[in-house]
């Protein structure tokens, strides 16, 4: 589930995501499709998303104080911040991480 | 898409160990998207995660406006489990069974099914439940909380599959209501009305078609016993004997009309029983005589007067003597016995050797139209009114009749009862 790249690969600055999900759920589904979209769009070259799904690894979730999911955790760049819910407004998801919000081309 | 302008907010991490104010953030946002319905899945501190299901706003409007529509049927709608479990009822359910809200549900329907209804019911459900039908409609009785049973109509259709398969069951009253009940009323009167417009045409009819015997018969009379015709005096013999048989079945037919619709109008009298007996003995003797037969008559009754109306008290004597002829043998004999019960009240038996009467017969004797063990077949030259004309008259004058045999070709005793009478007798006002 997890999709370990090594952060040798990943240019400085890059965009790490980690999200919490249960898998399946369709919040869930909709949070990574909507993550990824995200991703590929505004920064196609540099980023990473780790997966992370609550079913399995309960203890995990716990230990990173996650309380539901869907959570998306940007742990770089710092500061780590977090987003909880399924991602649908691409505007408001990028606001909330302070990035601009800028049309692709 | 539902979510609101305000659903993402970012909130900083904070390392492992967070403070105060971030926990706080964190919950509120969880709740926030919770309450969007983002959420699906929460983990407990006990280290455990949770899914949800979700609940789309769209899936909730359509639930609200489910839960609106079956909230305003006047059907108790449920949902049952494959066992029986209550696992919904409807607002109605009150109304209906008695249960106020929530108070059905985890009861077992089943159990709340009259037994004697619980086969067909449990017929219908496991119908659907086996998809060898997709709805039925079944009727059976259901307690109601307050512990009577109503009758009830419900359909049913599967909800869901497998081995928690759940029915819906869809029930209301069967209303053998006013309407209903009323309908049967007028359909009985209709038939009470239909029988005595019957019965009025039968004596109107009776009534015509005996009044011009009466000259008819005279005539016969005087050709009867002039001399001129002494050659056709057989014929007319036999003119005469069948005129005098069809008035008679006429006039029976009037009797029975009238004491069929409880019309019979007496004036009792103080009479003596025995001399009614041997007078009436006296008119039937030519037909005695005519059939070979003996009549026995051991009248050792003290008091043998009675209060009753003296012509239809002959009637009645006649009805039962004529019934003892025509049922016995040629050369057979009769057996009229008095007596006084405990009360005085005297007991006439007109007992007979003749052809009996079946017990499963025995009931019937005295209905109308009904003759040896087949029903309104004239044999004998009658309607078979004679013995029902003869009980109502008994009775009109406050006495009894009743039948008795061994069986069939074992013989009848027919035992009038008949009132004594009294000073106190005659102040009762009932005997009409």
């Amino acid at each position: 589930m997890n999709e370990p790249v090594p952060n040798a690969d990943l240019p400085k600055g890059a965009y790490v995501f980690r999200l919490y999900l249960a898998d399946g759920a369709p919040n869930s589904v909709r949070a990574l499709a909507n993550l990824y979209a995200i991703c590929r769009r505004h920064f196609p070259e540099s980023h990473r998303i780790e997966i992370i799904d609550v079913l399995q690894e309960p203890l995990r979730a716990l230990e990173e104080g996650i309380l539901v999911t869907p959570t998306m955790v940007k742990v770089s760049p710092e500061p780590e911040l977090q987003i909880i819910g399924n991602l649908s407004d691409e505007e408001e998801v990028l606001r909330a991480l302070g990035l601009p919000q800028r049309e692709p081309a | 898409m539902s979510a609101a302008v305000e659903t993402y907010s970012a909130v900083p991490r904070g390392g492992k160990e967070l403070g105060l104010g971030l926990r706080l953030a964190h919950a509120e946002n969880a709740l926030h998207a919770l309450s969007s319905g983002q959420v699906d899945a929460i983990i407990t501190p006990d280290g455990r995660a949770h899914l949800l299901r979700p609940a789309p706003e769209q899936a909730r409007q359509a639930e609200r406006r489910l839960k609106a529509i079956i909230d305003s049927a006047v059907d108790a709608i449920l949902v049952v489990g494959r066992s029986g479990g209550v696992l919904f009822q409807s607002r109605a359910t009150a109304q209906l069974l008695g249960y106020e809200a929530g108070s059905l549900v985890a009861k077992n329907l089943f159990q709340l099914v009259h037994p004697e209804d619980l086969p067909a019911f449990y017929s219908a459900f496991f119908n659907v439940i086996e998809d060898f039908r997709d709805a039925v409609t079944v009727q059976f009785r259901l307690r109601h909380r307050n512990a009577l049973y109503r009758t009830l109509e419900a359909s049913m259709g599967k909800l869901s599959e497998g081995p928690d398969a759940q029915v819906v069951v869809i029930c209301r009253d069967v209303k053998l209501g006013e309407s209903t009940r009323e309908e049967a009323a007028q359909k009985l009167l209709t038939i009470a009305e239909a029988a005595q417009t019957k019965d009025r045409f039968l004596a109107m009819l009776s009534h015509e078609l005996r009044t011009p015997l009466a000259p008819v018969l005279l005539g016969v009379q005087e050709l009867h016993e002039d001399d001129r015709f002494t050659d056709a005096r057989p014929t007319l013999t036999m003119i005469r004997r069948n005129l005098q048989l069809q008035v008679q079945l006429l006039g029976d037919l009037i009797d029975f009309t009238i004491v069929g619709q409880h019309k019979v109008r007496l004036h009792p009298e103080s009479i003596d029983a025995h001399q009614a007996v041997r007078f009436v003995l006296e008119i039937c003797r030519a037909e005695i005589a005519e059939a070979r037969m003996k009549v026995i008559l051991d009248l050792r009754a003290a008091d043998s007067t009675v209060l009753a109306s003296s012509a239809r008290l002959q009637q009645v004597m006649w009805n039962l003597l004529k019934n003892a002829v025509k049922f016995s043998p040629r050369g057979g004999s009769i057996s009229i016995v008095s007596a006084n019960d405990a009360g005085g009240d005297l007991i006439l038996e007109f007992i007979d050797g003749g052809v009996g009467i079946a017990p499963e017969f025995l009931p019937l004797v005295f209905n109308a139209f009904q003759q040896g063990e087949v029903a309104a077949r004239p044999v004998y030259g009658s309607f078979g009114l004679g013995l029902f004309i003869a009980k109502g008259l008994a009775e009109a004058q406050g006495g009894k009749l009743a039948a008795f045999s061994e069986g069939r070709g074992k013989g009848a005793t027919f035992r009038l009862t008949l009132i004594k009478a009294s000073s106190n007798d005659f102040a009762q006002p009932s005997h009409e």
